[in-house]
């Protein structure tokens, strides 16, 4: 693997940024997108591209690709919302109790001995580091708890109003 | 070793670790949330009873299929271009106009294997030698070359944190974040539906061929079990059993 990104690198051509928009664009990107906006992200190209993918798939019959569509939909929009929640809540959670300098100690108790205040960039990467770590706790949760139901949830709700057909009364039959 | 002084080292070494930048923890964290979700997700259709049986048939492999596809896909494809596109800091090939002047003034080469955020490591903890050789020594350094060699470690350690790792770590995180769309949102849908599909007719022919075996059964004459209305009761029984039967066979 690493002989073929060394190939890769030696093919691509030299750039050197001279401290334009595009240099700020990457230290910008580094400072600021963590896990959150790295699911928000995600979610969003999702959106755009997934449904879509599986509406016009050929190999099943129109409702099963309907009902597929949309539980796609909710997988991603339950998703998307509990994922940058809880790993927002901890990142959060951790950064109140990591404070560098005079504080109490319970506001130090996520504090690493080794990081100075003249290192804002690094510390803040460790800061998002160790939120992300307990995140997973909270996903190990939310997984089964909130995702899932969610889900399901939506997912009974878009068929229920684009693929049942509604029929006279105000009630739906079932496709 | 205390619960604290473990849990000291773990933040120490955290800090050490992930300083410089997320590519490493965003792959880990997302491989991660993408086990958990799959797992959730499964149970959830399997519980859904709005679902209807053909439904689910094709909704659990294809979720099946999803999860295995995104995962691998999620954990391969960003890790790949994450490496990529950090080598490409690293090596100097994507770089500032910064990063090569400081790099030419504290004569830092940049070789073929060894990376900028390497080399200037390197040269850090070559100045450092250099300091703690004297001092073990007791050699006589003039405070100004003393304060020379301090201020270069220090200029070195900054521009470091401060400069050359927003920019790796920038590059990284942008890789990684592109291998995590790519896996997830093109290459993950379009192979796992073929696969799901496939299962789902596999899945119905079963179920056809199940129920073909089961009518046989049920409208066998030799069938062990009876159909319900010609089971044996009281009434019945003596009139079925005292039936001539045909041929010789004795029971």
């Amino acid at each position: 693997m690493i002989k073929i990104t060394d190939k890769i690198v030696n093919l691509i051509p030299e750039k050197k940024f001279k401290g334009g928009n595009g240099e700020k664009f990457i230290k910008w990107f580094g400072k600021h997108i963590s896990t959150p906006e790295n699911r928000v992200i995600i979610g969003v190209s999702a959106l755009l591209s997934q449904p879509f993918i599986d509406y016009y798939n050929k190999d099943v019959d129109e409702k099963t690709r309907k009902v597929s569509c949309a539980r796609t939909i909710a997988k991603i929009v339950a998703g998307t919302l509990t994922g940058f929640a809880v790993r927002a809540s901890f990142i959060k959670l951790v950064k109140n109790y990591s404070q560098l300098g005079d504080a109490k100690a319970i506001k130090k108790l996520f504090t690493a001995s080794n990081a100075k205040p003249d290192m804002p960039y690094a510390y803040t990467q460790y800061q998002n580091a160790i939120g992300m770590l307990f995140a997973i706790a909270g996903l190990v949760f939310t997984g089964f708890a909130i995702d899932a139901p969610l889900t399901n949830f939506l997912t009974n709700t878009l068929t229920k109003k684009f693929v049942d057909k509604p029929v006279k009364g105000g009630k739906y039959e079932k496709y | 070793m205390s619960l604290s002084s473990i849990f000291d080292n773990f933040k120490t070494s955290a800090f050490n670790k992930y300083k410089k930048g997320l590519g490493d923890m965003l792959l880990i964290t997302g491989t991660v949330g993408w086990i958990l979700s799959s797992a959730g997700q499964l149970l959830g259709i399997a519980t859904n009873d709005k679902l209807s049986g053909d439904q689910k048939k094709f909704l659990i492999p294809q979720e099946m299929a999803d999860a295995a596809i995104n995962i691998a896909s999620f954990y391969f494809v960003t890790r790949s271009i994450k490496n990529l596109t950090k080598s490409l800091a690293s090596s100097g090939k994507i770089t500032t106009k910064e990063i090569t002047k400081f790099c030419t003034e504290h004569g830092i080469k940049i070789e073929k294997g060894i990376g900028i955020g390497s080399a200037l490591s390197k040269k850090v903890s070559e100045l450092q030698a250099t300091l703690n050789v004297n001092k073990e020594r007791k050699l006589f350094i003039d405070s100004a070359k003393l304060n020379k060699i301090n201020n270069e470690i220090k200029e070195i350690n900054d521009f470091s944190d401060n400069n050359y790792s927003p920019f790796e770590g920038g590059l990284e995180v942008l890789g990684s974040v592109i291998g995590a769309v790519i896996s997830s949102n093109i290459i993950t849908p379009i192979i796992r539906n073929p696969i799901a599909a496939y299962k789902q007719k596999q899945a119905i022919a079963q179920e056809r061929v199940q129920k073909q075996l089961e009518q046989q059964q049920t409208l066998s004459p030799y069938s062990p079990t009876l159909p319900m209305q010609n089971k044996l009761n009281s009434d019945n029984y003596k009139a079925k059993t005292m039936q001539p039967t045909g041929g010789n066979m004795k029971i």
